[in-house]
């Protein structure tokens, strides 16, 4: 009986390894396929750029960032695309942001990146290099997209090893955001004011930071200024202000070096005297934005992403300045920026390169920007100023020239671990000043060191 | 006879069928392609490359997997006693009252609830400047307030207490029921020979739970070596590292730094961890679980 039984468990064990081999035979293909991308991407480019014109009805999907305003555009330029080109029709797939780059590395990982997508700065260089990403000069050559309409500072950010990978979505630079009104109560000259006259300085800055973190009335706590170290953006520019840079030209970590350092400093000695608030102090889903609507905080650190929750506010005047000036002598700013990539395995890469041509060109820019980033265009800048939203809108354009983009440094792009491990350590090195736990001469060291180690073993 | 005992087999087996295949293809098929996966350096994107025992060394040479255990073991510390000793209390309490039903699905309503619903309710309570714990600190004891969540300090035992609070209903039904499952008798013969409630409960309340303690415990121990869930949606493992808790290094190793041979190897790691301790009480049961037989 027991032998019978056991004969029985045998066949269904084996039937169930049958089906398991089954099962991982299909997946191996399709991973054999997704490791043979960029080949399947040649061809099927050469094949797609020969059939110019898609006889026959094809589907494209387009993944981006989530954003209700911006999803329902997008949408609207698909079905815009659509009417200019009846056999060409884009899925658009709205994706959280929270996990977006997460997400997008699991497909390319399956072999099955959406047609069509945004990438961001963290990853793009990093896709080009590992072969998931067609080329797309042939958007530029084929006459789809005029090359010229874009500044040269953002193309370059769609170029890896001189090849180009992506045409550019937008991009963004981060300001600080000030509270008009409560300058004026606080008896405070404002951060304009002070730039008019040459004296938005770190010292000026921190006077008012401080008066303002110092204000009372019937138990409201006020916030002098708000920023996040969670990442990059929050911090980068700091350090391009005072003349530091967080690498070498080698990529080489350089957050202990004398300029860099001294900015983490000032940001940390600002958050030890509690002058300085962290994003992280804020409970999860309520954003600078919605702080700063309170009427509590005097100053905060973002990007022009945040006007979409302030462009219909009216409570207080508020207005943007760049990082003031440092000791330096220079002002800062931050640079986030995003393109739009085909995937090599993409089997319609000629339908893809119309829509990205068609959503990367002026016509669809022009509804897109609205209120939440930079065109890449030189011909849109006006949409920043035309919306009359802050008063001196057109800063957000201005300080790209004094702005350090992420992508300056693909040492850190290309290891996703350094990043990580730089987000972390860095957040730590302002909470601990709170808590009078951490020492930046000493965790600059360190994190230099732990930053070598990975990169060493990329 | 003998046929159709064959046939009542065979159609068993046919019907656990789906449930062996689902077990297979979703538990043992990725366990074993874990095991193996971490023998690899692989960041899903490149083809991956065998590196024999280098991941495993990697986890105890490295400091962040030593940090994310003790900050698991931190959480157990505080997790496991205050779960037990407040679902068997909270058991015992309501064994013998009145409305026994509607307090235990009281009791009972937070296990149901999802992981981001308490987790997104707990970021409001434990906020700094807003959360409703610091406000009473600072209107009734006047004190500055507590960083729950922000405090390298505070913030593991902040989301243990509120791990806590979220699954204690599950272990008191446990208990509940193993309470219900003792014979009164034992109780009536303990009076009769002049024995206090608390002597009674230490004597035999205890010692006959003890089974219900024993399954209890390990899917606790088990439960508090996974926790997760809240940790990413609250802290994502910060303020830097302070919350990087076991399963969410695995998680930060895989998905976000994407090194799948180190992530695999600290799942392996952590499986073997959980299948010793479930071993020991497993072994161990003779000297402290009694079954009532």
């Amino acid at each position: 009986m027991v032998c019978k039984n056991f004969k029985i468990i045998s066949i269904v064990v084996i039937l169930m390894f049958a089906f398991s081999v089954l099962a991982v035979g299909c997946g191996s293909s399709q991973t054999a396929a997704a490791n043979n991308s960029s080949t399947v991407g040649q061809a099927s480019s050469e094949t797609a750029t020969a059939d110019k014109a898609p006889a026959q009805k094809v589907k494209i999907s387009y993944s981006h960032w989530q954003d209700n305003e911006t999803s329902k555009i997008i949408k609207q330029k698909a079905l815009d695309f659509t009417a200019k080109n009846p056999n060409i029709e884009v899925d658009t797939i709205a994706i959280p942001s929270s996990n977006y780059m997460d997400k997008m590395k699991a497909l390319a990982a399956s072999g099955e990146l959406y047609d069509t997508f945004d990438c961001g700065d963290d990853t793009f260089v990093n896709f080009a290099k590992k072969g998931y990403l067609a080329e797309v000069s042939n958007v530029y050559t084929s006459g789809l997209l005029d090359k010229s309409i874009f500044k040269d500072t953002i193309l370059k950010y769609n170029e890896v090893n001189g090849k180009t990978y992506a045409v550019p979505q937008t991009h963004n630079t981060m300001v600080v955001y000030y509270n008009a009104d409560l300058f004026k109560k606080a008896g405070l000259p404002t951060p304009q004011e002070l730039m008019d006259k040459d004296r938005w300085t770190w010292d000026n800055f921190l006077t008012s930071a401080k008066k303002l973190s110092a204000m009372q009335e019937s138990g409201k706590k006020y916030y002098g200024f708000v920023f996040d170290p969670g990442w990059w953006g929050g911090y980068f520019g700091w350090m391009a202000s005072n003349g530091g840079a967080p690498f070498d030209a080698n990529g080489n970590p350089t957050f202990s070096s004398k300029e860099t350092k001294q900015a983490i400093q000032f940001l940390y000695d600002g958050v030890k005297d509690g002058t300085f608030t962290l994003a992280q102090m804020l409970p999860k889903g309520v954003g600078l934005e919605q702080l700063f609507k309170t009427g509590t905080v005097g100053m905060f650190y973002s990007g022009r992403w945040s006007l979409q929750m302030l462009k219909d506010f009216k409570d207080f005047e508020f207005d943007i300045v760049p990082i003031p000036k440092s000791p330096a002598g220079k002002y800062g700013a931050t640079v986030p920026w995003a393109n739009i990539c085909i995937s090599a395995k993409s089997k319609n890469i000629d339908a893809a390169e119309k829509w990205i041509a068609f959503f990367a060109g002026d016509g669809s820019m022009k509804d897109f920007v609205g209120y939440q980033g930079l065109p890449a265009s030189k011909n849109l800048d006006h949409l920043i100023t035309d919306v009359g939203i802050p008063k001196h809108a057109q800063t957000y354009v201005d300080v790209i020239q004094y702005a350090v983009a992420n992508a300056t440094y693909p040492v850190m792009l290309e290891s996703p671990e350094a990043a990580t491990e730089l987000s972390k350590k860095m957040q730590d090195i302002f909470v601990g000043a709170k808590e009078g736990r951490t020492n930046v001469d000493k965790d600059t060291a360190q994190l230099d060191e732990s930053l070598k180690k990975i990169l060493a073993n990329k | 006879m003998k046929r159709k005992g064959n046939f009542d087999n065979i159609s068993g087996y046919l019907f656990i069928m789906p449930q062996l295949v689902g077990i297979f293809i979703f538990s043992v098929l990725p366990l074993v392609a874990a095991v193996g996966l971490s023998f690899f350096k692989w960041d899903l994107l490149d083809v991956p490359q065998f590196v024999g025992l280098k991941n495993y060394i990697t986890q105890f040479t490295q400091p962040d997997f030593g940090n994310s255990m003790l900050n698991t073991l931190k959480y157990i510390v505080v997790y496991i006693p205050l779960n037990l000793i407040l679902s068997l209390g909270i058991a015992a309490l309501l064994n013998n009252i009145a409305f026994k039903t509607f307090y235990r699905t009281i009791f009972f309503l937070p296990v149901v609830t999802s992981s981001v619903a308490v987790s997104m309710i707990w970021l409001w309570i434990y906020s700094d400047d807003f959360g409703i714990l610091n406000l009473i600190i600072r209107l009734v004891f006047h004190g500055k307030g507590i960083g729950w969540l922000t405090s390298t300090t505070w913030v593991v035992p902040s989301i243990a207490i509120m791990s806590v609070w979220w699954s204690v209903g599950y272990n008191m039904v446990l208990f509940m029921a193993g309470l219900q499952g003792i014979s009164r008798s034992y109780y009536e013969s303990a009076e009769l020979d002049g024995a206090n409630a608390l002597s009674q409960f230490w004597h035999i309340t205890l010692p006959l739970l003890s089974p219900t303690t024993l399954f209890i415990s390990i899917v606790t121990i088990i439960s508090s070596f996974q926790v997760f869930d809240q940790i990413f949606i609250m802290t994502d493992g910060g303020p830097g590292k302070a919350s990087e808790v076991i399963v969410k290094y695995i998680y930060t190793q895989g998905f976000q730094n994407f090194k799948m041979g180190d992530s695999t190897a600290a799942a392996v790691i952590l499986f073997s961890i959980i299948m010793v301790l479930t071993i020991i009480q497993f072994k161990t049961q003779d000297r402290w679980v009694h079954y009532d037989n």
